[in-house]
């Protein structure tokens, strides 16, 4: 199993939910990264992702009670688990590394 | 129908793309909460066209996130084969179904139209008969057992005299399996009626 958030959408799900904390359900992640990744990313898309960060041991879910604004039907929220924010950590200095120098370089362009 | 609710048929094809209840619930709920302040925001017809614009983006992204699923992988392969037979029946019985409904004129613009709608058709009837079939088998069968028979009757009967009525059936059976899909749709949506 991979236990990394390999992609970029991966990867900018996962913080969101670090960010969200207790308000981390699907259509909240979506409006945040679609805020700050300036780009409007489909409900399919984010769930689809956040199930595959679930199966990776990354996140963690529990269901809400149903509410009638839902049609009745639940919230399901979500929170990193361990491993989750290792890779939170790992991903955020690996980013970090690979930043160093590259301002630098393009003041001097 | 309520025209403040979500599309049903885009509900439908939402809920039949993932598997675990507990993720579909909360993939139409969300889009349900979303739709309610859309409707309040921006007016019913805007809601309902983000809503249809949600589900077809989400097809991709959910087809292949399920795809690791054993049952919903034989469900899509299902419905594919079940879609590209009953399509295929239905454009070769397109000239019959030509004469028979639009008896005044075969225009290109005439024959672009009828293969698209049962080219839609189907989709949709091979679709609702593939998913449904393990909920009501009678049905689902009566469905199956009519798109076998449409088959073996374009297969089995050669002949050009013979050919006309064999046709007719053939577009008898091939109806008689759409409308045994789209009653399972009205089985499954009480709200429908």
């Amino acid at each position: 199993m991979n236990s990394n958030a390999s992609g970029n959408l991966e990867f900018s799900v996962l913080i969101s939910v670090a960010r969200l904390g207790d308000k981390a359900y699907g259509a909240e992640v979506r409006r945040d990264v679609a805020q700050r990744a300036r780009k409007d990313y489909s409900v399919g898309a984010i769930y689809a992702t956040l199930q595959r960060l679930e199966d990776k041991g990354l996140l963690s879910s529990s269901d809400t009670e149903p509410t009638p604004v839902r049609g009745g039907r639940s919230r399901r929220c979500f929170a990193l688990t361990v491993p989750g924010r290792q890779a939170v950590r790992s991903g955020v200095a690996t980013r970090r590394r690979l930043w160093e120098g590259v301002d630098l370089v393009l003041q001097r362009r | 129908m309520s025209p403040r609710t979500p599309p049903v048929l885009a509900s439908q094809i939402l809920a039949g793309l993932v598997a675990e209840a507990g993720y579909r619930d909360a993939i139409l709920g969300d889009l349900e909460e979303e739709f309610a302040k859309l409707v309040s925001r921006s007016g019913v017809s805007f809601a309902r066209r983000w809503y249809w614009s949600q589900t077809l983006r989400a097809i991709g992204p959910l087809t292949w996130s399920q795809s690791h699923d054993f049952g919903v992988s034989i469900r899509i392969a299902a419905t594919a084969v079940a879609t590209y037979l009953m399509s295929l029946e239905g454009i070769r019985a397109e000239s019959a179904l030509v004469r028979m409904v639009i008896p005044f004129g075969t225009t290109t613009l005439n024959r672009i139209v009828m293969l698209a709608c049962v080219a839609l058709a189907g989709l949709l009837a091979g679709w609702t008969i593939v998913k449904a079939l393990p909920q009501r088998p009678v049905i689902g069968a009566i469905g199956i057992l009519s798109l076998v028979l449409a088959v073996g009757t374009h297969h089995v009967v050669v002949g050009s005299s013979a050919e006309t009525v064999f046709r007719s059936m053939k577009v008898l059976t091939l109806g008689l399996a759409m409308c045994s899909g789209s009653l399972l749709t009205l089985w499954r949506n009480p709200a429908l009626f």
